[in-house]
């Protein structure tokens, strides 16, 4: 760990912590709230990552930044969860629901056809049109091989694959999740096939 | 001032859009609930690879520098010990994180040496190896365990953007949480509040996880589109690559002037390897892998000459900006950037991130008891896969010690155990006691193991580390004590599977 000006670093960890205080203080309130008060509890924790970088350099102090950033919002957390008062039991009606024995249900093909294939389009449907989609990202970048390009495909592809898996579990009709997720494989075959 | 405020939105059935996310949400966070559980755990302890290869070998001589030629003996009697040349040969120089002189052959074979140079004790952490093996591949075969773990990562990405898209008012909701009373909303304070906060590094480690993981396919279908199937070209632009291979004997490289020069040019920067491949070869190369203070790259290539000129840097420092982000991937997924404080930040966070994947289920899982629906043998198997885990990590990291076990069977006694824990899960009974049973067998277990290697190594403890994982082990297991504790008063009117 290099050694860095304890001014600046006090100065990062007091705007951070303001910010999440002003947050705290904006958010607990009941009925409206401001807008001013959010923006300005988003604007210091913002502000905490100028003393840091500062401090070191644009990568690694924003990446301290946002590590103290969270830390604050955990302990603040563990903080009311500590003073949280006794709540409420459950009510009786739920704990009989609860300990009531599961009914037997009978095999159900469509259900479980649909599941099957939802399975299907979030895993490797999802999978394959995402390849796809970064295969022609890589060559729409030009030709040969770089490091912009790499990095371009080496995250993209997860992240497109996560997308196009929320699409595929998205609670609306089969056809419908069924084309987005295809129609992005087939878009993305298209355009490697022209690059290349 | 009307146009200053916004009205808070009041309570009201979840409808359209949300309701339609959270549906995805939870369809993908069953599918992969137990697998993201193992990874997020077994990734929370390898934040901490290094401090447990040192509490392995806890003997071992430690120092904060070595000298040039100290280095350079270590790297002869090593490369003497070779019965033959090594594809890559590796000089592990003291650093921070790991203060210790290591000489290692191919990575397969290996020894520290003491502050002169002289080797020693073989290297040998068959718990660290074990724990990487979990978490890069889940004790798969290498590719496909790294692209299985990549998905679990793209679909943990996906989670995240789900999860904060279905609730609109998570973050308002920042500082709530209710973990008394009502058990449901408690999972669900706690699963939705670890989230928001962390969200930034869960996004951030799932990314990075699925890109190191995914890479091996992606390369491969890159290289046959635009690369006429040369997969070492994908990773030419960032990682370099090695020269043509020419095994005639030829001088080793003199790796002691070569440091000696390092630190003459680069006074600033940390050596942490010096890396050679095919050396007292005609075709040998080598580099001296430094750490660049206040970055996030894991390191930089100083290449150098066979009389130990530095000749000239890969890049990743000051290179193409996808270089040096790329170059960042693998210390943002460990943590790996900022010494001690910045990995016992991450340990909390991926111990948080491990509450969210166990909570996520849960919720389900109380949900559908709610509902008249339960599944009472489910939520046993849940149970004992929340609990089993750290129980047959914690056998794991015992064996080693009293036994012979590693390696394969190591990885196989795991699963095993885990696999045994959901067996039994189907037979008992009361699900409370026996989740409160595995809590207690976890903590003794991890009892026993520290135990076990104290009396091993009894006053030959070379290393401040191996003392602080004890310690946290200790406590880890006392929490664990605590919460299995048989006669505790526990007021849980509608437990949950991992209560």
């Amino acid at each position: 760990m290099p050694q860095l000006s304890p001014v600046l670093v006090l100065l990062g960890l007091a705007l951070a912590l303001a910010g999440v205080m002003v947050l705290r203080y904006t958010w607990g309130k009941k009925g409206a709230r401001s807008r001013a008060e959010v923006s300005a509890g988003w604007g210091l924790i913002a502000a905490s990552f100028v003393p840091w970088v500062m401090a070191s350099t644009p990568d690694w102090g924003s990446a301290l930044a946002i590590c103290l950033f969270m830390i604050i919002g955990v302990v603040l957390m563990g903080y009311a969860a500590a003073r949280q008062p006794e709540g409420r039991k459950a009510r009786a009606g739920r704990a009989e629901r609860a300990a009531a024995p599961a009914s037997a249900v009978p095999f159900n093909w469509p259900i479980t056809g649909r599941r099957v294939f939802t399975f299907l389009l979030a895993g490797p449907i999802a999978g394959v049109a995402a390849l796809y989609l970064c295969l022609w990202l890589y060559g729409a970048m030009g030709g040969g091989a770089s490091a912009g390009q790499l990095m371009a495909v080496l995250f993209a592809f997860p992240l497109l694959w996560a997308v196009l898996s929320v699409f595929a579990t998205y609670d609306m009709p089969v056809v419908r999740r069924g084309g987005i997720v295809v129609l992005s494989g087939v878009l993305g075959a298209l355009g490697t096939y022209f690059v290349i | 001032m009307a146009s200053d405020t916004q009205a808070a939105p009041a309570p009201k059935k979840k409808t359209g859009f949300v309701a339609q996310m959270l549906s995805g949400h939870s369809a993908v966070g069953l599918a992969v609930g137990a697998l993201m559980y193992i990874l997020c755990l077994s990734g929370t302890l390898m934040v901490f690879h290094e401090e447990f290869e040192r509490w392995e070998q806890p003997q071992v001589p430690e120092f904060a520098t070595v000298t040039p030629e100290a280095a350079g003996r270590a790297a002869d009697a090593g490369l003497a010990r070779a019965s033959d040349v090594p594809h890559h040969f590796y000089i592990g120089v003291p650093t921070d994180g790991m203060p210790r002189l290591g000489i290692s052959l191919d990575g397969e074979e290996g020894w520290y040496a003491d502050a002169d140079g002289t080797l020693g004790t073989p290297i040998h952490h068959p718990w660290a190896e074990f724990l990487e093996g979990l978490h890069y591949y889940l004790h798969l075969p290498t590719v496909l365990g790294l692209t299985v773990v990549g998905i679990l990562g793209a679909m943990l990405v996906g989670l995240v953007i789900s999860g904060l898209l279905a609730h609109p008012r998570i973050f308002r909701d920042a500082f709530a949480m209710r973990i008394r009373g009502n058990q449901q909303l408690a999972q669900a304070d706690i699963h939705n509040r670890l989230s928001v906060w962390g969200a930034p590094f869960h996004l951030l480690v799932a990314l990075t996880g699925a890109g190191i993981g995914l890479a091996s396919v992606l390369s491969y279908f890159v290289a046959n589109s635009y690369l006429d199937g040369d997969i070492e070209a994908f990773y030419e632009p960032v990682f370099g690559s090695d020269p043509a291979e020419d095994i005639t004997p030829a001088p080793v490289f003199n790796i002691t002037a070569a440091l000696d020069n390092f630190r003459a040019e680069h006074g600033d920067l940390q050596p942490w390897y010096v890396i050679m491949h095919e050396p007292g070869t005609v075709g040998q190369s080598g580099y001296i892998l430094a750490r660049h203070p206040a970055r996030l790259i894991y390191g930089e290539n100083y290449y150098f000459g066979p009389d130990g000129t530095i000749t000239g840097k890969l890049g990743h420092s000051d290179g193409p900006a996808g270089q040096q982000v790329v170059a960042s991937a693998y210390t943002v997924h460990f943590g790996s950037f900022g010494g001690l404080p910045v990995k016992l930040i991450y340990g909390v966070l991926g111990l948080a991130i491990s509450i969210v994947s166990a909570t996520g289920v849960n919720i389900w899982l109380i949900k559908r008891r709610e509902k008249g629906r339960a599944m009472p043998r489910l939520e046993r198997a849940w149970a004992a896969t929340i609990w089993g885990t750290p129980l047959a990590l914690a056998v794991c990291f015992t064996l080693p010690t009293v036994t012979a076990v590693e390696g394969t069977l190591l990885n196989a006694i795991f699963w095993l155990v885990l696999l045994g824990l959901v067996s039994l899960s189907a037979v008992v009974t009361d699900r409370a006691a026996f989740a409160r049973f595995l809590r207690s067998a976890a903590g003794l277990m991890i009892i026993f193991g520290v135990l076990v290697k104290w009396a091993a190594h009894f006053g030959a403890v070379n290393s401040p580390a191996a003392i602080g994982v004890n310690v946290v082990l200790l406590a880890t297991a006392a929490v664990l004590l605590w919460q299995g504790w048989p006669v505790r008063r526990v007021q849980k009117p509608v437990p949950s599977a991992a209560e």
